[in-house]
């Protein structure tokens, strides 16, 4: 674990169209609202056509909203295949959590390959870190109301394992105020099973 | 959820409140800077990283009184500005590195005249190439053109500095460049906000002095720039916009977003008080007294600056010119890279290699290769399916050149439409450049935004040159790269698309004569205009004009409407599935059969095939198996082989051939061809020419060294099989027993194998050596043949049902019906007696037999082809000089043209049926009428008499009946001489051949132990397994019922291998192999009536001239020459389904596309919106509405 006066560093990583920006964007606002610096960074443009899209999220004194190799404290992987690909920035202590439903790759289809079992991709992150937690957030994103609410659900899962470093109202509060008027009750809920299904799993 | 904060009365970036802390990116807090800075005019263009510096202005122009506008490019967006700071205003314009290249004409005069208002250039810049094609160090420019310019490292810096930027340009009279990163732009951070001020509108003052720099006022000016750049240095040292924090004589330099990094990395690593960090907010104009101080503090400097080392090299200069005794470490020491950002690691290591302070990086654990997941085209892009219209029309043949914007991403598998890439508007000049060096036709692509960007003097520039080009302008009505900014094509209101700028009516006045404005998502339009822009010279505009799904959907709440709905009562699909009864599965569920491969479908073919379905009476009535298929007793895959040479894949096509057809070399010759009377084609040209392709691919694989094709053989298990009779049936047979694995002994009555393959088919169609190479291959699987043995004399079915575990009984039909004519007169011969006896040319004359004698002396019920025993006299003196064929069929064409070979002066042939009735091959009739041979349809021989024969009219009693019974005579001249003119009387003929069908043997057969079996003249057998009701023995060709052709006969051989096997190993082993089905008839009329817009007439190979065909039986048909069999594969317009067809993988490339865990392709239902142009062109039909397949299996 880092010593607490060094920032806190969260990557999220998925596939453009998931909401990886937005979640992003309210973890960041939480931690304002609990009274902390913070600075996201985010790389998009080319990635929102289906490309792999990532967001850095370091919470603490800092300037920037680097995370670089081993560094991370948490990965929130919103794909198996793309929380692989930051396998690099894991460290043994590094908390990883992945939704495993995946998303297809255009690059593996037009070669008649099919997606690879998600056991080999968590058998591959269990070598770097063996704190990894797996979620099928399609089905509890459906149950809170629509599938696109899955990245609130996860941020429920990040909050509901104490990955954060702020008080859950403070997430709350950042999702509703993210939210448009008609979202807020859906993403309150996907929020609350997201915690739930975390708190149950105890992991 | 959604990206949208919570609706508040005010836009954040509207608070007026100084000390307010907002959570902003980076390009947002350039534009609160500029609002603290009274901006009153802004404008820009589109370019990642730095689009919402422009989008955000856009939205608060709406509201807070401040111009905007996107210009139509960044040299334009420059001079908007600076028109509104010569009128007094402070203007801010925004743009990407590349940007400020392509407008850098004004930028080079603008310091000579000097601002009014504060100006301030945003050019945010990319290293790493994040999302440009290439990274560059702008400050060298800032240097060059006298501009001063700012380098902030983090959002607040970013606010703060574009603030400064208004008040030092205003004073000192030059525009300011910005050079944000794109992890400034795209970082988002709590800022804290300065109070807004109001904006300061002063007006435009007349000063032609410095307003117009003609030379003489422009060499004063240039004075004057260096004068306001010393104000500009002095301002940048009281401003704190360049500063040092600590006194540690170890020091770094360090610019923009490297200095914030450093900031926290020497804390992190805990040398905050052993080194003292210089951050520089500004790069040029660099105050060098300022520098000089800081410098002799310092033992060694560290420059911590990405791209170029720009302020390393000025430091050097510095402690050179001034000698002071510091070490200036960084890029020339090779501490530092000079090329990509600075990530902290990069820092850190160098500060650990320069200084020899702090640890260095950790590493991380090894990345894992993985497969990159590339942006691509979004589903429902309508930039792919004009790509794939392109490709369909055009295909390898053009060059294509691509463009800035989405469309980019058309480089990629599977659409591939660039070949290269410049930069803004240079689709339409490379493609032009690259024509008129290379004579070639070629392609440029580029959107509506680019077109108006600087495509359109691109265009007048081929116009004028007349360049050879096709220019595609995909107008998608929005600029969509960079986050659906509005492009001069249209207007963006509330929920409305409203249209300003007609770029057909652009073009046109361009001079543009060939314009054409499509829908992209009717691929068949668009590929039609595609294949006129081909074929025309000069240059030719293509329009594909469609909105962005994405944008219209965000703009309008709705799916724009579909281009092609898929029918009339199912408007409206909201998304698609595939049908997995019809997707990769080629119809012949059947045969079993496991198909390696694919037609191969290309674009065009795709399309061709599309457009077969489309233009057809009822287009959704597209075949699952090809007509031809359906038709072929042996169900061979027509358009896979022909897909396979279209391509030049000829091994492929023999493969796919052989796998199905064991005596490939004879049937390429002598095969009735219902697959040519079934093609959809014969409805549009003319069928293709599908023998003539097998013949190819034939004496292609026998010009190659080793034969390019060897069956899979199973293992020998034991098991012992008797074929009696050498002929097509016994062939197939035994070539299929053999891979099957069993021990097969052929005997044969014949000479050597053949059957009627040798004896009933003239040399001049089927060439020995071609028989022989069949027969070889077969022999070389292990097939033992026995030869010159006759069942019943040489050995009975009980010996053979001894020695072997199964017989399959091929012995064909040797005995020749009769028409009971009698009399003086004519030599009566049967077509089978006589052909058999005329195997001119099999033989060299040594082997001729002495004892071959005259027909005469055998009884015509005796004859039987293909033995050689005294009798038979296969001389050229039997045939006569006037030559009469009675039958309709290829028995009686072959006789009457084998005559005509051998001697006789006029050959005339009478059947019953009408012409186009006579079951003979149609191009055999044609070649007999084209070598001089008379027919005389409908009519009878009614009786022989010493000079001829009597010939009568006739007409059928009952339809469909070929007894001649059942026909009446009609006319009739009875004695007299011959009118064959008029059809009726009599024909002078020395000889007769009759030619009527034939039976099997059946007193020999029963002499020989075939008993009890027997079903009139034929043995009863199962259709499916040639099973007979005698125990171990089967049958096989013409002596069971059935189809009577050589490939009819084939496929019965086949299914008696098949049902051989199954009873000794039992279905489940037999049945990996299966045979083809029995054909139930002709494939059923009323297919698809095709309408093609371009139909390419078939091809034909040579054949031997008329006049070289007397005297011989060389062979008539010629072989396609490559170019031929090419072309004339293309015409296979692919109309069955391909069990592994991939074209919506290979061709189109929608994201919503994937293969599952079970290797199906499916459509991501939460990716498909449903737009439905893959369903145009699936080759299987297998693309329907989620709502007609009835939802998907678990």
């Amino acid at each position: 674990m880092t010593s607490s006066d060094q920032p806190s560093r969260i990557l999220v990583v998925g596939v453009g169209g998931q909401g990886v920006l937005v979640a992003a964007r309210v973890i960041g606002n939480g931690a304002r609202f609990a009274g902390l610096a913070v600075h996201v960074g985010q790389i998009h443009g080319m990635s929102q056509r289906g490309g792999s899209v990532e967001s850095t999220i370091v919470i603490g004194e800092n300037h920037t909203s680097f995370i670089g190799p081993g560094e991370a404290d948490v990965v929130l992987g919103f794909e198996p295949l793309e929380t692989l690909r930051a396998l690099n920035r894991m460290n043994e202590n590094t908390r990883v959590i992945i939704n495993t439903q995946p998303v297809n790759l255009t690059t593996m289809s037009f070669r008649g390959e099919s997606y690879p079992p998600i056991e080999d991709i968590v058998a591959r992150i269990s070598k770097v870190t063996p704190h990894i937690a797996l979620v099928d957030a399609l089905p509890i994103a459906r149950e809170a109301g629509q599938p696109r609410c899955m990245n609130v659900v996860m941020l429920g899962v990040l909050d509901g394992l104490g990955r954060l470093p702020y008080e859950v109202q403070y997430l709350e509060q950042a999702t509703e105020h993210q939210s448009p008027p008609a979202f807020v009750d859906m993403n309150k809920r996907a929020l609350r099973l997201g915690q739930g299904f975390a708190q149950k799993e105890g992991a | 959820m959604m990206d949208t904060t919570n609706n508040q009365s005010l836009d954040p970036l509207l608070i007026p409140d100084a000390g307010h802390r907002e959570f902003l990116l980076g390009n947002d807090a350039i534009i609160r800077g500029a609002l603290e800075a009274g901006v009153g005019f802004a404008s820009g263009y589109p370019g990642t990283p730095s689009s919402e510096i422009t989008d955000g202005f856009a939205r608060l122009s709406k509201t807070c009184g401040i111009d905007f506008e996107y210009s139509v490019n960044e040299k334009i967006a420059i001079e908007m500005a600076f028109a509104a700071s010569l009128a007094g205003t402070r203007s801010i314009v925004a743009m990407k590195h590349l940007g400020l290249m392509y407008g850098g004409d004004p930028l080079t005069t603008i310091p000579y005249i000097g601002t009014v208002g504060g100006m301030v250039i945003v050019s945010a810049g990319d290293p790493s190439c994040l999302t440009s094609p290439n990274e560059q160090d702008q400050r060298q420019v800032a240097q060059m053109l006298h501009i001063p310019m700012f380098d902030p490292g983090t959002p607040q810096e970013a606010l703060e500095l574009t603030r400064y930027a208004f008040e030092l340009s205003e004073r000192v009279q030059l525009p300011v460049i910005l050079r944000p990163m794109t992890r400034v732009c795209h970082v988002r951070a709590e800022v804290t906000y300065g109070a807004l001020k109001e904006q300061v509108r002063s007006g435009f003052v007349r000063d032609p002095g410095r307003f117009v720099p003609i030379p003489a006022n422009a060499r004063r000016l240039r004075v004057e720039v260096d004068n306001r750049l010393d104000i500009a240095r002095a301002m940048l040292i009281e401003s704190g916009v360049l500063r040092r924090r600590g006194t540690g004589r170890t020091m770094i330099v360090a610019v923009g977003v490297p200095a914030a990094t450093t900031t926290d990395l020497l804390r992190s690593m805990g040398l905050e008080e052993q080194v003292s960090l210089m951050s520089l907010g500004a790069t040029w104009p660099l105050p060098e007294d300022w520098l000089v101080e800081q410098l002799r503090g310092a033992d060694r400097v560290l420059v911590v600056e990405e791209l170029l080392p720009f302020i390393e090299d000025a430091l050097l200069a510095i402690t050179a010119l001034h000698k002071i005794d510091v070490e200036i470490l960084g890029k020339r020491s090779g501490h530092l890279p000079s090329r990509f950002e600075y990530m902290p690691a990069t820092i850190q290591s160098g500060i650990h290699a320069a200084l020899g302070l702090g640890n260095p990086p950790i590493e991380g654990p090894e990345p894992e290769e993985l497969p990159i997941r590339p942006p691509v085209l979004c589903a429902s892009c309508p930039h792919r399916s004009a790509f794939f219209a392109a490709r369909a029309a055009f295909d390898d043949d053009v060059l294509y050149f691509n463009d800035i914007g989405c469309y980019t991403l058309g480089f990629g598998p599977p659409l591939q439409t660039a070949d290269a890439l410049l930069c803004m508007g240079a689709g339409f000049t490379l493609a032009a450049g690259v024509s008129k060096t290379s004579g070639e036709r070629t392609v440029g692509f580029m959107g509506d935004s680019t077109f108006f960007h600087s495509g359109m003097p691109a265009l007048l520039n081929a116009i004028k040159e007349d360049a050879n080009i096709v220019a595609v302008v995909m107008d998608n009505e929005v600029t969509a790269m960079t986050g659906f900014q509005e492009s001069p094509s249209i207007e963006i209101e509330r929920g409305r698309i409203e249209r300003r700028v007609d770029i057909a009516g652009v073009v046109r006045a361009l001079g543009c004569e060939h314009v054409e404005v499509v829908d992209p998502d009717d691929l068949a339009a668009t590929t039609a205009a595609f294949r006129r822009a081909k074929e025309a010279s000069g240059v030719s505009t293509i329009i594909t004009s469609r909105p962005c799904t994405v944008f219209y959907r965000r703009l309008c709440g709705e799916q724009p409407a579909k281009a092609v709905e898929d029918s009339p009562e199912q408007p409206g699909a909201k998304i698609y599935q595939i049908d997995h009864a019809r997707c990769q599965n080629c119809g012949r569920g059947s045969c079993g059969q496991r198909c390696s491969q694919s037609t191969q479908p290309s674009f065009e073919r795709a399309m061709t095939r599309a457009r077969s379905a489309e233009t057809g009476e009822n287009k959704k009535e597209t075949p699952e198996i090809a007509p031809c298929a359906e038709a072929c007793p042996l169900e061979l895959c027509v358009q896979g082989y022909s897909a396979h040479i279209a391509s030049g894949n000829y091994a492929g096509a023999l493969e796919l051939i052989m796998e199905r057809l064991p005596l490939p070399d004879s049937v390429c010759r002598v095969c009735h061809k219902p697959c040519e009377k079934s093609c959809v084609r014969l409805r549009i040209d003319d069928a293709v020419g599908i023998n003539d392709l097998k013949r190819f691919v034939m004496d292609w694989a026998g010009e190659q060294d080793e034969f390019p094709y060897s069956p899979p053989v199973e293992d020998e298990h034991g098991r012992k099989i008797a074929v009696v009779g050498a002929g097509p049936a016994g062939l197939a047979a035994a070539h299929d027993l053999r891979l099957r694995g069993y021990g097969v002994t052929v005997f044969d009555a014949g000479d050597e194998p053949g059957g009627l393959l040798l004896t009933g088919i003239p040399r001049y169609r089927l060439p020995l050596k071609s028989l022989r190479a069949d027969v070889a291959r077969i022999e070389a699987l292990g097939v033992r043949f026995e030869s010159k043995r006759r069942l019943g004399e040489d050995f009975q079915l009980s010996g053979l049902l001894d020695d072997f575990d199964a017989v399959c009984l091929a012995t064909g039909a040797g005995i020749a019906a009769q028409l009971g004519l009698s009399g003086d007169g004519p030599i009566v011969s049967d077509a089978l007696g006589y052909l058999a006896r005329s195997r001119t040319g099999d033989r060299r004359p040594e082997d001729r037999r002495p004892e071959d004698s005259r027909p005469e002396d055998r009884r015509p019920e005796d004859s039987r082809p293909g033995d050689s025993r005294p009798g038979d006299s296969g001389t050229q003196s039997e045939t006569q000089r006037r030559v009469l064929v009675i039958g309709g069929g290829n028995s009686a064409i072959d006789s009457a043209r084998t005559a005509m070979r051998l001697g006789a002066e006029r050959v005339v042939i009478v059947c019953l049926e009408r012409l186009d009735e006579m079951p003979a091959i149609r191009g055999e009739i044609t070649e007999a009428e084209r070598e001089g041979i008379e027919i005389l349809p409908r009519t009878k021989v009614l009786s022989l008499q010493s000079d001829g024969a009597v010939l009568a009219k006739v007409a059928p009693r009952i339809e469909g009946s070929l007894d001649p019974a059942d026909f009446e005579v009609v006319g009739s001249a009875a004695g007299g001489s011959a009118v064959v003119g008029s059809d009726v009387g009599v024909f002078e003929a020395d000889q007769v051949i009759v030619a009527i069908g034939q039976r099997p043997d059946r007193d020999a057969l029963e002499a020989a132990g075939v008993q009890d079996c027997w079903k009139d003249r034929v043995v009863a057998a199962d259709p499916r397994t040639g099973a007979t009701s005698l125990p171990r023995v089967f049958a096989a060709g013409d002596l069971v019922p059935g189809d009577l052709s050589v490939t009819g006969a084939i496929a019965q051989g086949m299914r008696a291998a098949w049902g051989i096997d199954s009873s000794l190993r039992g279905d489940e082993v037999a049945s990996q192999r299966m045979p083809p089905p029995e054909v139930t008839g002709e494939a059923p009329a009323g297919r698809p009536g095709v309408i093609l817009r371009d139909a390419k007439g078939r091809c034909f190979p040579p054949e031997l001239d008329h006049s070289a065909r007397k005297d011989n039986f060389d062979e008539v048909a010629g072989v396609f020459s490559e170019a031929q069999a090419r072309a004339e594969a293309e015409r296979c317009m692919i109309c069955g389904q391909c069990g592994n067809c991939r074209a919506c993988l290979d061709l189109f490339g929608c994201p919503a596309f994937f293969v599952d865990d079970s290797n199906r392709i499916q459509i991501d239902e939460q990716l498909c919106v449903g737009c439905g142009v893959c369903a145009q062109f699936c080759p299987n039909g297998a693309i329907r509405p989620a709502d007609e397949t009835g939802g998907e299996e678990a």
